[in-house]
């Protein structure tokens, strides 16, 4: 293997802190950059020197600050939280579960989610009512919400359920339960699908699909949602960080180190999907992010989740901005769903995984 | 008024089963089991494959419910919280396999769980510990080393660490010399006199008898979903009666110090 001495300075030599300021520097170059690039929405061209020139402009009224504001920076930032979310989710999935290829993709908890926001829209639309509500000076689609919340809530209890019923708790067992979730609820949302006769419906396959552009963020209070879910998230899950370390070393010794395992898994895991819910009800799910940061973290900064947890969150928010990116300006003027280039790394990422974990058998990294 | 108390106080009990059956999923794995350890004391399980050895290793530390008397220190295990067990019982697991790529000071450090709520943070003192105990087991220079690529032996003594880092009064090792060349379970070995040196009790689950004559101020013997027998090595571990318990004859030999030796003979009986 490598030499230990290698080791030693890549796994405690730059502190949390140090590492966190040059993660962070990277990501602020990618927002800023990322927003000189990109086809905005409207066609129109926009770039910064374009918008830095408008300032200047008498007549423009601020015009190409509010494009600029509003069809590139809101939609990557979001694209950013939607990230780091994912990927703290990922993180918290395979501490939890004890398995490295756990994400809530793979299980099917956005796949549950999707269900819920399907299920929603489809009664919204028989029943003709809308739950939206004004909100942070936006009309948040509530009910996508609530579907998503109940659905990934759904989603991870039957999931845990199985797993205990069959004692399923080994690595790739668990991931083929995700997998059949997935087929299932996938037919939950052929059937959602040709049932509706409603718009929303019809024209969500976008959002199905996985998209944070400004399609989902124009006029949406979304980014503030998800802020706040990041926010309280992230802060509660790094103060306990040490716990998932204690956690992922499996249930005797966690309880032999003085913590209550199945307590803290269920409370993570359903504090995890409903993060992972968040995200789902405004931009569909987008799977793998949750396996590829945390995955090539751990093999980079080491596995203690005191460093894990924060540098997979903004790890997190730079893999899906840089996806986002991709996904606008790989084939401009044609739009490609940012899940489908996350499933394109990610998919071959997780493979590649199974077959080194069969083939080592066990531990990961 | 009573004439004060001449005889020395017996060594405290720092924990005590009588009459204890252990119960997993609804069903009585392994009962009738009497046995204490004081500090300084090691008590050796010995037993069959599934005579319930482990399980009754888990229900002395609580993870599995149990019929009968359990007292750590004197008070029922049933009315400690798991923190509180886990400042007074460290186990050295028998697994050796990892989901994810530890260093071996973060796998030691994890020893100081119990005593820190989670968002304090190790402190200075917490380090300063961990860099104490692996100076002491000469695992210092493996500190940054990733536990899922040491050799078995040096992961059980890295488990061993961490168990003397949680600085608890009791220590359970279960199986600690199971896959372990020779010269790594005499080091282990080493080690585990040494946690008695140190004053702590020890209780070892343990397959080689061997091994239990040796180490062991108590052996108890488990078969049959019972405590067959339990004793001193000397008065305990004789032939006839570790052949009634794992069903093979057994040889007793003499090392070059004179001491018992006690083999398994190669066939069955009825294999001649």
């Amino acid at each position: 293997m490598n030499g230990s001495s290698n080791q030693r300075a890549s796994r405690s030599g730059l502190p949390l802190a140090w590492l966190l300021a040059i993660y962070l520097l990277l990501l602020a170059i990618v927002l800023v950059g990322g927003t000189a690039l990109g086809a905005p929405a409207t066609g129109a061209e926009l770039t910064v020197s374009s918008v830095w020139a408008s300032f200047w402009e008498a007549d423009d009224d601020g015009w190409a600050f509010w494009k600029w504001y509003h069809l590139r920076f809101r939609p990557l930032l979001f694209a950013g939280l939607a990230g780091a979310v994912l990927a703290l989710a990922g993180t918290i999935f395979q501490a939890a579960l004890r398995n490295p290829l756990a994400e809530p993709y793979i299980l099917g908890v956005s796949g549950g989610a999707s269900v819920g926001v399907f299920a929603m829209l489809t009664l919204q639309g028989w029943f003709g009512f809308s739950l939206g509500t004004e909100i942070f000076g936006g009309y948040w689609e509530f009910g996508n919400g609530l579907g998503a919340f109940a659905g990934a809530l759904g989603a991870i209890l039957l999931l845990l359920t199985l797993a205990r019923w069959a004692r399923l708790f080994d690595p790739a067992s668990l991931i083929l339960c995700g997998a059949i979730l997935n087929a299932i609820f996938g037919a939950l949302i052929l059937l959602f699908y040709s049932l509706a006769e409603q718009h929303s419906v019809k024209s969500s396959l976008l959002w199905l699909m996985g998209n944070t552009g400004v399609e989902v963020t124009l006029g949406q209070p979304a980014i503030r949602m998800c802020a706040i879910a990041l926010l309280v998230g992230g802060t509660g899950f790094f103060l306990v960080s040490r716990w998932f370390d204690v956690l992922s070393l499996g249930e005797d010794e966690a309880a032999d180190l003085g913590i209550d395992p199945r307590r803290l898994r269920i409370v993570s895991l359903i504090a995890a999907s409903l993060l992972t819910g968040a995200v789902v009800a405004v931009a569909g799910p987008i799977g793998f992010i949750g396996l590829v940061v945390p995955h090539t973290l751990r093999h980079i900064h080491g596995a203690s989740h005191r460093r894990l947890i924060p540098l997979s969150m903004v790890g997190g928010a730079i893999f899906l901005m840089l996806a986002d990116l991709l996904a606008r300006n790989a084939l401009r003027p044609a739009l490609i769903p940012v899940g489908a280039i996350t499933a394109l790394i990610g998919g071959p990422f997780f493979l590649s995984l199974l077959v080194l974990q069969r083939r080592r058998g066990g531990t990961d990294g | 008024m009573a004439e004060p108390r001449q005889e020395p106080l017996p060594r405290p009990s720092l924990l005590d089963a009588q009459s204890l059956t252990v119960v997993r999923d609804g069903r009585d794995v392994v009962g009738g089991i009497d046995m204490s350890v004081a500090a300084g004391e090691c008590v050796g399980v010995i037993g069959p494959n599934g005579s319930g050895k482990t399980s009754l290793l888990a229900a002395l530390r609580g993870l599995l419910l149990h019929r009968g008397t359990l007292q750590l220190q004197g008070v029922p295990l049933s009315s400690y919280r798991r923190r509180d067990v886990a400042r007074l019982v460290a186990v050295v697991p028998q697994r050796l396999e990892f989901a994810f790529p530890y260093t071996v000071e973060e796998m030691v450090l994890l020893g100081r769980t119990p005593f820190r709520r989670p968002w304090e943070g190790f402190h200075g003192d917490d380090r300063a510990a961990v860099q104490r105990v692996l100076e002491r087991l000469q695992l210092a220079a493996l500190a940054g080393e990733r536990v899922d690529r040491l050799s078995g032996g040096e992961r059980r003594k890295v488990f061993l660490a961490r168990a003397l880092v949680q600085e608890t009064p009791l220590v359970f090792l279960d199986e600690p010399l199971a896959g372990l060349d020779p010269a790594a379970k005499s080091d282990l070995l080493h080690w585990i006199q040494e946690l008695r040196g140190d004053g702590r009790g020890v209780i070892a689950v343990l397959h080689e008898v061997h091994v239990a004559a040796q180490l062991c101020d108590r052996v108890i013997g488990l078969g049959d979903g019972r405590q067959q027998w339990g004793g001193s090595p000397a008065d305990v571990l004789q032939p006839e009666r570790l052949e009634a318990l794992f069903g093979v004859a057994w040889n007793e030999y003499r090392d070059t110090d004179g001491r018992s030796v006690l083999l398994p003979q190669r066939g069955r009986e009825g294999d001649r």
